[in-house]
This record gives C-alpha cells, structure tokens and sequence, in this order.
C-alpha cells in the first residue's frame, strides 16, 4: 500500500511538473520568436508536407508501374492463348473493350484501323541490332546437333518505309554442342522477319535441313520468347527452347 | 574447256534467273493462290499492296481520282482495288498457257493505254506485291520467280 501511495504521489508530481513545464512554455511562446525561428518552422512544415506529397506520389507510381502493368499483361496474354482464337487466321484481334478484327496486314502500317486505333499503338520494334537472345532446350526431336542452348543474336534490323507492318532482321544462330568426341560451335547467319500483329520472329532455314525457328512474344514482355524449330514446309514444330534476352 | 563448260553454266543459269519460265510460273501460280486468299482477307491484301504503292509513289494517287484514291477504304477503291487484283489474277494464273496469257495482257494493255502511267508506277506496284506477299506467306515462297513474273505481266501492260 505504502508503495502504491508513493507511485500516486510522484505521478502526481510528474503532472504539476508537466503543467508547469507547459505554461513555461506558453510563457516562452508570448515572447515575440526570433524572424529565423519561424522561418525554420516553415521550413520544417514544408519539408513535412513534400514528404507526404512525395509518399502519396510513389503509391500511385506503384499502381502505374509499367513492369506491374506489363507482368500482367503477360498473365491476360497466357490466359488468351488458352482460349480459342476469338479472330480468323490472318487476323488480328483489337482487343481492349472493343473486340474487333483487321487483318494482320494493317497491323502498324501507319494507318489507323481498330476502332480504338490499337493497330497503331504498339510499333515499336522489341529487337535490336545487337540484341542476344539465349535459349534453354524444352524438347528436342529433331535438331542435328541436339545443343542444351541455342544463342541468337540480332545483327541488323530494317524497314521498308512504305511498308511497315514486317520488319526484317538479319540474324546469327550460334549453336555450341559437345558430342562424346569433340566440342563443336557453331554460327548460322540466316534472315528472319518480324510480325507486330502476332509479335512473332521467323528465322529462314539457315541450312539446308528446311528447319527453321518461329519465336513467339506474348506481346507485353519482351525479354523472353518461346521458340519453335519447326520444319519450314510442314510448319510442324519438333524442337522448343525459352529465349531469355541478355 | 572446264572453265568453258562453267561459264556457260553460269550463263545458263543467269539466262534462266532473270525471266520468267515454266516453273517459275507455275511456282508463283500457287503461291498466289494461297497469298490471294477470299473474302475479307482478300479485301485486305489488295488493300494493303495499294496502300504500300501510293506510300512509295504519292503523286500516283492523282490517276484515281475517278475511283476516290484519296482514301483507300472507300467503297469505290475498293471495289476497283479487287478488280485490279483481279485482273492480275487471271494473268498469274495463266502463267502456264503463254496464248492465254498474252490474250488477257493484250486486253489489259488497251485498258491502260492512254493514261500516261510512268514506268516507277509499275516499279512501285510490284515492290509492294512483292512485299505484302512476303507478309502474307511468311516462309514458304520464291522471291526471284515472283520478281520475273510480275515484271513479266507488267512488261505486257505497258507494251514494252
């Protein structure tokens, strides 16, 4: 009890000092303040307020991030490519609330055609001179050398002015494979084309075996394609590698 | 004499490269018709080989102003688009049967003449053929063939 009685009292007492302090305070504030100290205050306030704007700023940045909108995009494309074609061959869906088709031939032709003008909002080409895609093997029935890593590698990219929908690129293949006899490496310089209505690369056969490499984007992420050897007149796949940029 | 022997090799095959012959023909015959393809798909590629010729030869548009080539997706261009692709299709496909063909080349010549249409006109149209079918086949085709070929129809055209 005694203890209790003491606690109650210097509570108390850190009160009245807790008062006091404040009207000393008050006291202290009536006093005219110096010009710097209410400088210093605005300052502090305005620093206090940029950081919430800045705060609130980054939030919304996060909701916008293009790699967030992009992720997700690839997610809507994966969930497409498992539905049924909502377009004929040869065509290209608009998409966004207004499903439409056009021909794949006026995909980024410089001349609007979706109703929503989609066709011409994404024509920028996702390969570069110089850019290096390697490729790790899924499967494989069909390539001579049967390599665990295909490299490709953009030597040049153009366009014909007059008509843009295709692109086309002049390309190296580099093949490394290891037999139980030797190493070999290998470089194939082939020409491909580029399509923006399926964000589809196609590499000539670049030998005479007629197989040539069909990579498909799914059109939001641009660093990674899936590609097929497929045999150039039959267009029957029997080789897939992931293509991850470099 | 081996080196003669090449030689007229190589000349052989230079003489074959650069007209347009019965395999080549027959070649193209094919090929067109899976570029060609129907309906609306058809409508397009006749589209998209106009759109690319007046992007390479602006002032041409001025020859349609009767049919409304100022926009290629009037009705009316259309319309005279798929008649010209068309006419081209009866020609390729008579590549193979040379009296045939020159018959339909003859009746096109007429329709042309007096038009005063320069040579790059035609240059630009085959470009762009050449172009839109290389998007439409994708892999499978033979440029050189359809090089000679479209030159070959063209050349009957013009009548020269």
């Amino acid at each position: 009890i005694r203890q209790a009685d003491t606690m109650k009292s210097l509570r108390l007492l850190l009160a009245a000092l807790a008062v006091v302090t404040a009207v000393l305070a008050d006291h202290h504030e009536e006093k005219p303040e110096s010009h710097d100290d209410i400088i210093d205050k605005l300052v502090e306030r305005t620093n206090k307020i940029t950081s919430n704007v800045f705060h609130i700023e980054s939030l919304l940045d996060d909701r916008l991030d293009e790699k967030r909108i992009r992720r997700a995009g690839s997610l809507v494309a994966r969930v497409e490519a498992l539905e049924e074609d909502s377009c004929e061959d040869h065509d290209h869906q608009c998409g966004g609330d207004d499903p439409q088709c056009i021909s794949e031939l006026f995909v980024c032709d410089g001349h609007k055609d979706c109703r929503n003008g989609e066709d011409e909002k994404d024509c920028t080409l996702p390969t570069k001179a110089g850019d290096k895609f390697v490729g790790d093997v899924v499967y494989d029935h069909c390539t001579k050398r049967r390599p665990d890593h295909i490299t490709l590698v953009v030597e040049s990219v153009s366009t014909a002015a007059f008509f843009t929908p295709i692109v086309d690129l002049h390309v190296h293949v580099e093949i490394e494979s290891e037999t139980d006899e030797d190493e070999s490496e290998v470089s194939l310089p082939s020409d491909a084309i580029y399509s923006f209505a399926d964000h589809e690369l196609t590499v000539h056969a670049p030998e005479d075996d007629g197989l040539g490499l069909v990579g498909n984007f799914d059109g939001h992420n641009f660093d990674r394609f899936v590609g097929h050897i497929v045999h150039t007149i039959s267009n029957q796949p029997c080789a897939e590698f992931i293509f991850h940029r470099k | 004499m081996k080196i003669v022997l090449v030689l007229l090799a190589l000349v052989a095959a230079a003489m074959a490269d650069h007209h347009c012959g019965t395999l080549a023909g027959l070649k193209v015959k094919s090929e067109w018709g899976r570029a060609y393809g129907s309906g609306h798909d058809r409508e397009a590629f006749a589209q998209a080989i106009w759109r690319a010729t007046f992007a390479q030869a602006p002032e041409s548009r001025d020859l349609f102003k009767r049919v409304h080539g100022e926009d290629t997706s009037h009705p009316e261009f259309i319309a005279h688009a798929e008649r010209v692709l068309g006419g081209l299709d009866i020609a390729i496909n008579t590549l193979d049967q040379p009296e045939t063909l020159k018959e339909e080349l003859d009746h096109l010549q007429h329709q042309h003449e007096g038009r005063k249409i320069p040579d790059n006109y035609f240059d630009a149209f085959k470009t762009s053929i050449l172009h839109v079918v290389a998007a439409k086949l994708g892999r499978c085709w033979d440029r050189e063939a359809w090089d000679h070929c479209i030159e070959h129809i063209e050349k009957g055209i013009q009548g020269h």
